[in-house]
């Protein structure tokens, strides 16, 4: 096709090329705003040019390219994950932790230490009423303090399982929006940038709740995998999980709460495979914190233990003493002994205890009138292995279980807040590379990368300088 | 004001002004920009240097004493460092991988990096 007519073709296709880059420049400003959208290029594509085959040369618009770039967005999503899995931790452990109060004034450490301020007060004046009383008083707050935490803890455990099924929910939803976008990108001959961005969108909401991992087919479908094993979307198929609270294999411990569970669309049980995401940090909690105090099907939970190991050590303390009147001691705490774990959440003072029936006598021989309340006021830092738990003392074993929920609820905010920033420096980093050309992307992440190694290096040095300093002197 | 007490005053002010340095360095690094890099490597070599100085200082009089304030403000210059160093190496090794999966011939149409697969190749010695 030469001559004249050959030359218009060629200028025909240049203004349809031409048409087709603003027409993406176009969409790019129309879009710059939207939620996932990465810059569209179009390719301009040389003709071959060689009029005496009838080539007249000129450019043509080439297949529209997204300068989007799966290893940024999935960096992105990988710190979205860590960030969902310590920000729900952060969240479950904050209402547990205040049921914990380190300082030991109030909760059940508060009201055991007030226990123990009271038998110390009654070994003193082992007849006065008033003495009498308050240890009466202090027990009954001490076993109201151990039936509240319980029922905090269950109820903790129903709002856990709660978000659970709704992360799930909201997991199978947006599982069911990229299977739909998959179907459109199917059907569609060519790209669609807006489609392209609302799956980036739901990818991204979907890597908050559990670890992803998305591969893109030819054809631009995308599959995704929970914990990299688990399909959720292949193409146009979708996968539902679902939760369950079902123990497949209950424990010994009868009336035992259950763990939480994945199951995958066959019904196994997938929860090992959620590892990172706002699910995996609900499950953390609801599998792993939760029993270590209130107890599962295998073990009796930090609460229990105390409660009973309180109760146990008083009443046998008592029951080996004598009241002033000469009579046999009976035990001041009453539990449901069925199970291990419904302890503390059944302890209560002995309905047929009184003022009359406390016994703060040694019976010996010699008789030692204070002898029982002078133990009593002691058991809780014995050394006595009888009075202890683990290998710790009481007040011991109540403040290590306390400090374990703080230092887990604290570990979970450091994470909350490192990978916070961390997302906030990914995303700031795919922004700034985002939109140029692939060799300038080059040149600036290679300029990046250098410039955090030499950080790397300043703050490795200022790291030893300031332990040299800390440690080659002393304070004054 | 003895002299020992100017070298812990001077300890003191040091502590507090890479303290606050550092903490500038935590906003620059969030900022991917070649010269915010530069700037909060220049931050991070001038800590190092007011550090290095303080060391020596120490090393000479042999005896030197610090304030609790200024041995606290060393533990938080050491703990604002360490604190730094995980974002900073999740931002290298991201940089690193970022251009690992650029050696490749570039991307498919849907953003995924293409590898350049090499041909085995054989030498000779002898």
């Amino acid at each position: 096709m030469g001559g004249l007519l050959g030359s218009l073709n060629s200028s025909l296709q240049a203004l349809q090329a031409f048409e087709t880059a603003l027409n993406v420049s176009q969409n790019n400003v129309s879009n710059s705003s939207t939620p996932g959208y990465s810059r569209q290029t179009v390719q301009l594509e040389a003709q071959p040019f060689d009029p005496s085959q009838g080539q007249d040369g000129g450019v043509q618009a080439g297949a529209v390219q997204s300068t989007d770039n799966s290893y940024a967005d999935q960096a992105v999503r990988d710190q979205l994950s860590e960030q969902g899995n310590y920000n729900a931790q952060s969240s479950a452990l904050g209402s547990i932790q205040s049921l914990f109060d380190v300082s030991g004034q109030t909760g059940v450490i508060g009201a055991l230490n007030n226990l123990f301020t009271s038998f110390s007060a009654w070994s003193a004046t082992p007849t006065s009423t008033a003495a009498q009383q308050q240890v009466l008083t202090s027990a009954q707050e001490l076993a109201q303090s151990f039936q509240s935490t319980s029922a905090s803890l269950s109820q903790t455990t129903t709002d856990l399982n709660q978000q659970i099924t709704s992360t799930v929910q909201q997991i199978n939803s947006l599982a069911s929006q990229i299977q739909q976008d998959n179907v459109q990108i199917q059907q569609s001959s060519t790209p669609n940038a807006g489609l392209q961005a609302n799956l980036q969108a739901t990818l991204q909401n979907l890597s908050q709740l559990a670890d992803t991992t998305v591969t893109f087919a030819s054809n631009g479908t995308a599959t995704v995998l929970l914990g990299g094993q688990t399909a959720l979307v292949i193409g146009s198929t979708q996968y539902a999980i679902q939760a369950s609270f079902v123990d497949p294999t209950p424990g010994p411990n009868a009336n035992a709460v259950n763990d939480a569970h994945i199951l995958n669309s066959n019904g196994q049980d997938i929860t090992s495979q959620v590892s990172q995401g706002s699910l995996a940090g609900l499950l953390t909690v609801r599998n792993t914190v939760l029993p270590s105090l209130q107890g599962d099907g295998t073990q009796t939970g930090s609460l229990n233990q105390l409660a009973q190991s309180v109760a146990d050590s008083v009443n046998q303390i008592l029951t080996a003493a004598q009241t002033p009147s000469g009579g046999p001691g009976i035990p001041l705490f009453t539990y449901n002994s069925t199970s291990p774990v419904d302890v503390a959440q059944t302890l209560a003072v002995n309905p047929n205890i009184t003022i009359g029936t406390l016994a703060p006598s040694d019976p010996g021989p010699p008789v030692v009138s204070n002898g029982a309340a002078l133990a009593l006021s002691n058991l809780g830092e014995s050394t006595n292995p009888t009075y202890q738990i683990n290998g710790q003392s009481i007040v011991q074993f109540a403040a290590a279980a306390a400090a374990q929920v703080g230092q887990q609820a604290s570990d979970a905010q450091n994470g909350d807040n490192l990978h916070t920033t961390l997302l906030t420096q990914a995303q700031a980093i795919q922004t700034q590379i985002s939109g140029v050309s692939l060799d300038q992307e080059a040149i600036q992440v290679m300029e990046l990368q250098k410039g955090y190694e030499a950080a790397g290096k300043m703050v490795t040095v200022i790291d030893s300088l300031t332990s040299t300093l800390i440690n080659m002197v002393s304070g004054t | 004001m003895s002299l020992e007490d100017d070298k812990a005053d001077a300890g003191l002010a040091a502590g507090r002004a890479a303290e606050a340095k550092l903490g500038e360095v935590r906003q620059l690094l969030l900022n991917p920009r070649a010269e915010t890099l530069d700037r909060a490597t220049t931050d991070l070599a001038e800590v190092v240097a007011a550090l290095t100085i303080l060391v020596r200082s120490a090393r000479q009089t042999g005896d030197q004493k610090w304030t609790p304030a200024a041995l606290a403000s060393f533990h938080g210059i050491r703990s604002a460092a360490r604190g730094l160093r995980p974002q900073i190496e999740h931002a290298s090794k991201y940089c690193l991988g970022w251009i690992q999966v650029r050696s490749g011939t570039g991307y498919t149409r849907q953003g995924f990096p293409v590898f350049v697969e090499n041909e085995a190749r054989s030498s000779f010695e002898g």
